[in-house]
């Protein structure tokens, strides 16, 4: 059996008042086993809704095609309680925005032990809770405080590390981090990348990292698939020390220790109807044959491009 | 929105249309005179005659169901606009120009929420005695604060609003925004308020009307004639089907065109949640 | 928290001033003279304008409207709401020998509204959008369509007279109190399922619900242990509001199944003018009404625990 996550020619697209919006357009992606890959791009540009739909938390009114392979299930097939079963055991989220990530009315001990419960990997009680929150570098006597705590009772630099301890609870074989670095300072970032480091300790088989933060992928991912508009432009190794792709050079130079040259223009609508690339409009490289046709993924040495000058 | 939510608006107002139509064309429809009293014929069930039975004093209920819902319809759209009105003039005001005038209507408006407004009508029109006048006041008297809520809430934020603003810097005088731009914006909010409120109004009158302190008998009206059914009702249920059958299609109806505005004013819940 | 207790409790104050003026306001529209009134009560039958002088004079008629108030007031805080003109009883003391049977009534059919209300609008969130939400949207509709006191008489024939099951009449235990409750609480019902599910929704909505929904519990213990509780907070604030409809409604169930409540006291007192009993009526519901809805307010505060644990003040 496979033991990779697959991704087949997704598409996700919203019924809004006026049209359809595709937020994810026909992706078709390989997130390797034992491999931590991130899955970049600027807001928008649907990489956290192709999380969810892995994860299969999309809301109701999405609508999905494509594939999605996962232990030689269709995850987009499955039925809504199928994919329950699945979550947590198989596929686990570290959510955005730890503070909201918390029930507000309950411990953090009984939402981190859910969890353990549903994993069944080990026992579900305060003391493997305590354990866990060790791992991710809380001291004894700071655990125990945690675990007893409510979410607002903590900070920011504790929420994060708690919630990587109750997305890693069940001790999933796949792990989904949602922009783990949104909204950190300096200090929590440098904790970050020390918690991220540590979700490997609970046996997950690989990870994936959405995330806008460039500088966290180079330093965490073996491998980095960059979206735009809802497609993915360029995938594989070494990606951001080399880029190919006019716009993953065009995310790197806008970067503030590469001179912050920001791109021109913005990312074309969801709903817009455009005949060739995507990215043609704002690209310094493009041809008049970019305007027309539309470019496929490229193989190139390890990596796909999508972007005529490899084809 | 798709076209199947709007199935129970069209319904509420289907129902509405023939009441409305039945209370107008009364005196053509009605087959006898409502308060015709006919004592050789008291209690008689429903038969070909009186397709709706007669009651204690012989009348012809159905001709009476005709006229029936007339006082209350009218009474509540009166009691209801007076109170929109006072509580749209007094919230905007009081939104708008802030201060202490803001500070005692909210204090009335407190007071007035600190009691429970049935028992506070009741008690105005027990004191004030059974009239169409005491009817209004103990309505209007409970009512205008709902009003005066919304309005004032709405007001304050769009006070804040950049247009305003600008508008304010352009040197348009207060009135000019207040009935221009600001009354305008109320809209949507009021015509959702003024059809939960109609819908409460008729409860409240149908209720005091129950009691014997709202609209008299022999007045031909649905709450009245529940009302004049009580010593029967026992041995002729008939007596309160269709009165009680009338003042909840008529509630239904409002309730239904009520849901309807809401949710074409916004329609956040539609959309949201997957569960 | 005990800040957050004085502060709410204080702020009660102006409140229970203004339903005090408002009752005693009140009291001044009466029709009719109450000197003469009260020298009836008194059993004299020639009235002379010495004697009207006299009473006046005796029930501080003739002071400013504000000393009035401060007397009225003053006697009403230590528990004398002045006698009834029929029958010269106590108002307060006939008030606090009926109010356990209007409280029993009005705290059973809350309950209901709780309960069913509660329930039935998570019932609404779990299907939201699908057939089951839409035919409670219908239902609750005509539910709240359903004045209390016509569903009271179907209740009282079909339970009362057609099946014989339940009481109709009188008190007696708590199967007394099944008919009226249910009459007094369905409209309520309706309108706290409403309520219920736009704040599940909203709670859906939020991100916390997401992070759980991915650990991958169940359905059942996402909505009852996530989104409930949080639901919950703003439905039970708006059950103290709805005890106002339910005290004032009272009036007319006390009056359709005879219970002696303050409800059926006050209707008898509008019929025979007994003003004093229609104005400590209107100062006793207020009261009620304000130290319920405190106490909900209290509730609420307690079961969130960034203001139990003093987050937030």
């Amino acid at each position: 059996m496979d033991a990779d996550l697959r991704i087949e020619d997704a598409v996700v697209h919203f019924q809004v008042k006026n049209g359809i919006v595709k937020a994810v357009d026909h992706v078709t992606a390989t997130f390797i086993a034992g491999e931590i890959t991130g899955l970049i791009g600027e807001s928008g540009c649907g990489k956290s809704v192709l999380g969810m739909a892995i994860l299969g938390l999309l809301p109701s009114y999405a609508q999905t095609e494509g594939r999605i392979w996962l232990d030689g299930k269709n995850l987009l097939a499955l039925k809504p309680g199928h994919l329950r079963k699945l979550r947590g055991r198989k596929i686990g989220l570290i959510p955005q925005n730890p503070a909201d990530s918390f029930n507000p009315v309950r411990r953090i001990k009984g939402q981190i032990m859910e969890g353990m419960q549903v994993g069944k990997r080990e026992k579900a009680d305060t003391t493997s809770v305590k354990k866990l929150l060790e791992l991710y570098g809380f001291s004894p006597i700071d655990a125990d405080r945690v675990s007893c705590s409510y979410p607002f009772e903590l900070s920011g630099g504790m929420l994060q590390r708690s919630a990587a301890a109750m997305g890693t609870a069940s001790q999933p074989e796949w792990i989904l981090a949602d922009e783990p670095s949104k909204g950190l300072d300096e200090a929590l970032r440098i904790q970050l990348y020390d918690t991220l480091a540590r979700v490997k300790e609970r046996g997950v088989k690989g990870m994936m990292i959405i995330t806008h933060d460039l500088e966290l992928a180079s330093a965490l991912c073996d491998s980095v698939a960059v979206m735009y508009s809802g497609e993915i432009v360029e995938m594989g190794k070494k990606i951001l020390a080399s880029p190919r792709h006019p716009y993953t050079k065009g995310l790197l130079a806008s970067l503030p220790q590469n001179g912050m040259n920001p791109m021109k223009g913005s990312a074309p609508a969801p709903g817009d109807g455009i005949l060739g690339c995507k990215f043609a409009s704002r690209c310094p490289e493009a041809e008049t044959r970019c305007f027309q046709e539309k470019p496929d993924n490229y193989p190139l040495d390890d990596r796909t491009v999508r972007c005529f000058q490899y084809a | 929105m798709r076209k199947s939510q709007l199935i129970p608006g069209m319904f509420g107002i289907f129902i509405l249309t023939v009441i409305l139509l039945a209370s107008i064309l009364a005196p053509v429809l009605a087959p006898y005179e409502p308060n015709a009293i006919h004592m050789a014929g008291t209690l008689m069930p429903p038969c070909a005659s009186h397709i709706m039975g007669t009651d204690l004093l012989g009348r012809d209920i159905f001709s009476r169901i005709l006229y029936g819902g007339r006082s209350s319809i009218l009474l509540a759209l009166a009691a209801t606009i007076v109170s929109m009105l006072a509580g749209m003039t007094v919230g905007t005001f009081a939104g708008y120009y802030g201060g202490v005038f803001d500070d005692i209507v909210l204090i009335f408006m407190n007071v007035f929420q600190g009691l429970p407004g049935t028992s506070l009508m009741i008690a105005i029109a027990g004191i004030l005695g059974p009239s169409f006048e005491s009817l209004m006041i103990a309505l209007v008297l409970t009512s205008w604060t709902g009003f005066a809520r919304i309005v004032r809430t709405e007001t304050l934020r769009l006070k804040e609003e950049n247009f305003i603003q600008g508008l304010k810097c352009l040197g348009v005088s207060s009135q000019g925004i207040i009935w221009k731009h600001i009354v305008p914006n109320l809209k949507g909010n009021t015509m959702v308020l003024f059809a939960t409120r109609i819908g409460r109004s008729i409860l409240s009158i149908s209720g005091l009307s129950f009691l014997g302190l709202g609209i008299q008998p022999p007045d031909p009206d649905w709450s009245v004639m529940l009302n004049d059914a009580r010593m029967n009702f026992r041995s002729a249920p008939y007596l309160i089907m269709a009165p009680g059958i009338c003042l909840v299609l008529l509630l239904l109806g409002i309730n239904l065109v009520g849901d309807m505005l809401r949710d074409l004013t916004d329609n956040k819940t539609g959309e949201a949640g997957g569960y | 928290m005990l800040k957050f207790v004085v502060k709410r409790c204080v702020s009660v104050v102006p409140i229970l001033m203004g339903v005090s003026l408002l009752a005693f306001g009140l009291g001044l529209l009466t029709p009719g003279d109450p000197a003469a009134m009260a020298l009836s009560r008194d059993g004299v039958s020639e009235v002379t304008p010495e004697l009207l002088e006299a009473k006046r004079e005796e029930l501080g008629l003739n002071d400013s409207g504000f000393v009035q108030y401060i007397r009225w007031a003053r006697k009403a805080v230590c528990g004398d709401l002045g006698r009834s003109y029929s029958d010269n009883t106590q108002v307060s003391g006939e008030f606090m020998r009926r109010l356990p049977v209007t409280l029993q009534l009005a705290f059973c059919s809350l309950f209901l509204v709780g309960i069913f209300g509660t329930l039935l609008g998570v019932f609404s969130a779990a299907f939201v959008n699908r057939i089951p939400d839409h035919s409670m949207k219908f239902f609750t509709n005509l539910l709240m369509a359903i004045p209390s006191f016509w569903l009271a008489i179907l209740l009282i024939i079909i339970f009362g007279e057609k099946l014989k099951i339940l009481p109709t009449n009188g008190v007696g235990g708590f199967r007394y109190l099944i008919l009226p409750s249910v009459s007094l609480a369905s409209a309520n019902i309706a309108m706290t399922q409403r309520l219920m599910r736009s704040s599940m929704l909203t709670e859906f909505g939020k991100q916390y619900i997401l992070a759980a929904d991915a650990k991958g519990i169940k359905k059942s213990w996402l909505l009852f242990n996530h989104a409930f509780p949080n639901a919950l907070l703003p439905v039970v604030t708006m059950l103290g509001n709805y005890l106002g409809g339910i005290l004032g409604g009272s009036v007319i169930i006390e009056n359709l199944f005879s219970l002696p409540g303050i409800g059926s006291y006050v209707l008898d007192a509008i019929h025979a003018r007994d003003y004093p009993v229609i104005q400590g009526y209107v100062l006793f519901t207020g009261l009620i009404y304000t130290v319920v809805s405190l106490a909900v307010d209290l509730i609420c505060a307690w079961l969130n625990p960034k203001i139990r644990l003093g987050g937030i003040r």
